[in-house]
């Protein structure tokens, strides 16, 4: 509870701290807790409100934040409808459209401007929507149009499509990779274009699995080849390994490739050569699937891997004296919650740090995870675990500050410089709003729903802006690190 | 209450639970896998600890369902996609639990079953000389319901047998509690 005070300390002003006021605040806060309400204050702790968009009411999944010349845009990827509102209205055209890609000038980021809402593919939840994106300039890749800016794009789960978005009002399509069986979180070389799709290929034994491709050129997408865990593969038998959630490629620089398997459960961290799983041979034979392997990494089979986040070689602290080892080679793997109000079929959903200093030896060496206790999250409503992280290296916060969704603890801001022993320095828990959609559970047969954030993707852009989308419909939070996270992350005091 | 009354009435709804399982199930069967009515006794869970935890385990012995049959059943809970079900072989091996049966080969296509009001899939195995195993995955929701069946000898437990066990008001209420839909 003593965060809970610490945020409405915080976002009320901490002047106020009187013992009678904070008593006051600490009942308003337990209640609070447990039955979240339209017109409530965000729960804050060095984190601010700068902006806010209401993304048309959609369920958000990744936002992208890109530098398009002097202006900031924001390509937020949506899930589909929800069983009460398959096609939102989009207030710009007046027209029901099934969710796909919100387009928002965030340059001014206390005043973000809604661009354009590029419909998705039909379908509730995951199912439909576009959930996924990534941009890239064509001046960056090898073979682009200089003047074009690209969004790659999920379809639902039937294809990935490329647009030009240099007017991003008016986006033209330019490529679409279809016959999928699924699709998720992919990742975009721009220096390159090689880009790796997480997609389903119907010959697999999974869902999803990755294509590798090459889309220097966007208008003329050149397959590579497939990949997945061995077992996974056409013709295979036997126990199907757990499937693919999504990767994070450092480029010909850093020649790795982090695959993260399995969502809740089963997870798996996976480093691969990249040269050699562009390179090497392409048959998607057990052999063939396990040669660019450099390390491999099975989780207890109670956690998941979302998101494998390199943060490459850092200074340890606690080993800075030493004379071997002291730098370490981390990852960040963050785990995603599925199921609401902690109920049966998961266990606790957080973030590990894993040090891959030996790389065909990786190992876990901390984790972090919101203590539930702080407000009584099993009993909000939703899910409560932790998502995704911000995926941006730019310096602003890269090895500093990670940033991680918790569905409905919000967003906490994670001091990383000493990854053996992470600690939170701010967390945002956004209030709920007319928009919010329910999430439910059975009890003795019947729907018991409750109405609660499900902050969902996080990305920062170059500046220091954090951007938080929902899940459950509530939006677009634009928010800036304060205090003691702001000097982490070397921000100019305001 | 003490605690050792409290681990007598425990122990006594233990016993109770047990004895709701063992159970004749479905009509008599006939042919020759059995002429019996099949009694599932609860055994225990023989699995080490994984990410499903603990399911429920049964055996009907040979007297009882023709030949011994050791059946292993439980939730996946969110791990099934409740658009598509169990749609193809594909899905169901995703979702069938090959540890209990390992070094297993399918021996052709999976066909669609009904465990009450679920559907799903139902694909037989051999494991090794002597062995076969059945893998039934069905769902409710994103809920998935896995059930392994491992009999002695070259032929797979007889379906209906099985279904019927499956479908039965005892493992029903079991899966309606696990899933919540109760």
């Amino acid at each position: 509870m003593k965060v809970l005070l610490d945020a409405r300390l915080d976002s009320w002003g901490r002047k106020a701290g009187t013992a009678a006021f904070a008593a006051v605040l600490f009942a308003g806060a337990a209640v609070a807790a447990d039955a979240p309400k339209i017109g409530d204050p965000p729960e804050a702790s060095n984190m601010r409100l700068v902006g806010y968009n209401d993304l048309q009411g959609r369920s958000a999944y990744q936002p992208t934040i890109h530098r398009q010349g002097d202006r900031w845009i924001a390509y937020i990827g949506h899930h589909g409808g929800t069983d009460d509102v398959l096609k939102p209205v989009n207030p710009v055209t007046g027209q029901a459209e099934f969710n796909g890609t919100s387009i928002i000038d965030v340059t001014d980021a206390a005043h973000p401007k809604y661009l354009r809402h590029l419909p998705g593919q039909e379908g509730t939840y995951e199912a439909g929507g576009g959930q996924m994106t990534r941009v890239c300039d064509g001046k960056d890749l090898p073979k682009g149009d200089a003047s074009a800016v690209y969004l790659l794009r999920t379809f639902g789960g039937a294809a990935h499509e490329i647009w030009n978005v240099a007017d991003p009002a008016n986006p033209k399509l330019i490529t679409r990779l279809e016959g999928l069986k699924d699709t998720h979180k992919s990742w975009w070389e721009c220096k390159t274009g090689v880009a790796f799709l997480v997609s389903g290929v119907s010959t697999w034994r999974v869902r999803r699995m990755t294509e590798v491709y090459d889309l220097s050129d966007p208008a003329k997408p050149i397959k590579i080849r497939e990949f997945g865990l061995p077992g996974q593969e056409p013709g295979s038998a036997g126990k199907v390994p757990t499937e693919l959630h999504g990767m994070i490629s450092t480029g010909p620089e850093g020649n790795r490739v982090y695959f993260g398997y399995g969502t809740n459960k089963g997870g798996v961290l996976q480093i691969v050569d990249r040269a050699k799983l562009i390179n090497g041979p392409k048959e998607p034979t057990p052999e063939n699937l396990r040669s660019p392997v450099i390390g491999e990494m099975e989780m207890s089979p109670l956690n998941g891997a979302h998101t494998t986040y390199p943060l490459g070689k850092m200074t340890i602290p606690q080993f800075a004296s030493d004379k071997f080892a002291s730098q370490r080679d981390m990852v960040m793997i963050v785990d995603e919650g599925l199921i609401n109000e902690c109920q049966p079929g998961e266990a606790r959903q957080m973030i590990w740090f894993v040090d891959a200093t030996v790389e065909a030896k990786p190992m876990v060496v901390s984790s972090y995870s919101v203590p539930e206790e702080a407000g009584n999250f099993c009993q909000r409503g939703g899910r409560f675990g932790s998502h995704s992280s911000n995926e941006s290296m730019a310096p602003v916060f890269f090895r500093k500050l990670a940033f991680i969704t918790w569905f409905n603890a919000g967003v906490r801001a994670i001091d990383i410089r000493d990854p053996y022993h992470p600690k939170e320095v701010g967390f945002f828990i956004p209030p709920i709003t007319e928009a919010t959609d329910k999430r439910c559970i059975k009890v003795d047969g019947k729907d018991k729903c409750k109405v609660a954030i499900q902050s969902n993707n996080v990305e920062t852009d170059d500046r220091g802006y954090i951007y938080v989308v929902d899940r459950a419909n509530t939006g677009l939070h634009i928010l800036e690190v304060t205090g003691p996270a702001r000097d982490i992350a070397g921000l100019p005091a305001k | 209450m003490k605690r050792s009354a409290i681990a007598a009435v425990v122990a006594g709804f233990g016993a109770a639970a047990a004895l709701l399982f063992l159970v004749a199930s479905g009509p008599p069967q006939t042919g020759s896998i059995s002429t019996a009515r099949p009694l599932w006794v609860e055994t225990k869970w023989p699995f080490p600890m994984d990410q499903w935890g603990e399911g429920k385990a049964f055996q009907c012995k040979a007297a009882d369902c023709g030949r011994d049959l050791r059946l292993y059943v439980r939730a996946k809970i969110g791990f099934c996609s409740s658009t598509i079900g169990v749609a193809d072989d594909s899905e169901l091996e995703r979702l069938s639990d090959f540890d209990f049966m390992k070094g297993a080969v399918a021996r052709g296509g999976s066909h669609e079953i009904a465990v009450a009001w679920m559907k799903g899939r139902l694909r037989t195995y051999t494991i090794g000389a002597g062995t076969t195993a059945t893998s039934i995955a069905y769902n409710n929701e994103s809920d998935a319901l896995v059930a392994t069946i491992v009999a002695d000898g070259a032929e797979p437990a007889a379906e209906p047998i099985v279904i019927a066990f499956l479908s039965g008001e005892p493992m029903q209420r079991w899966v309606k509690k696990t899933l919540g839909v109760e």
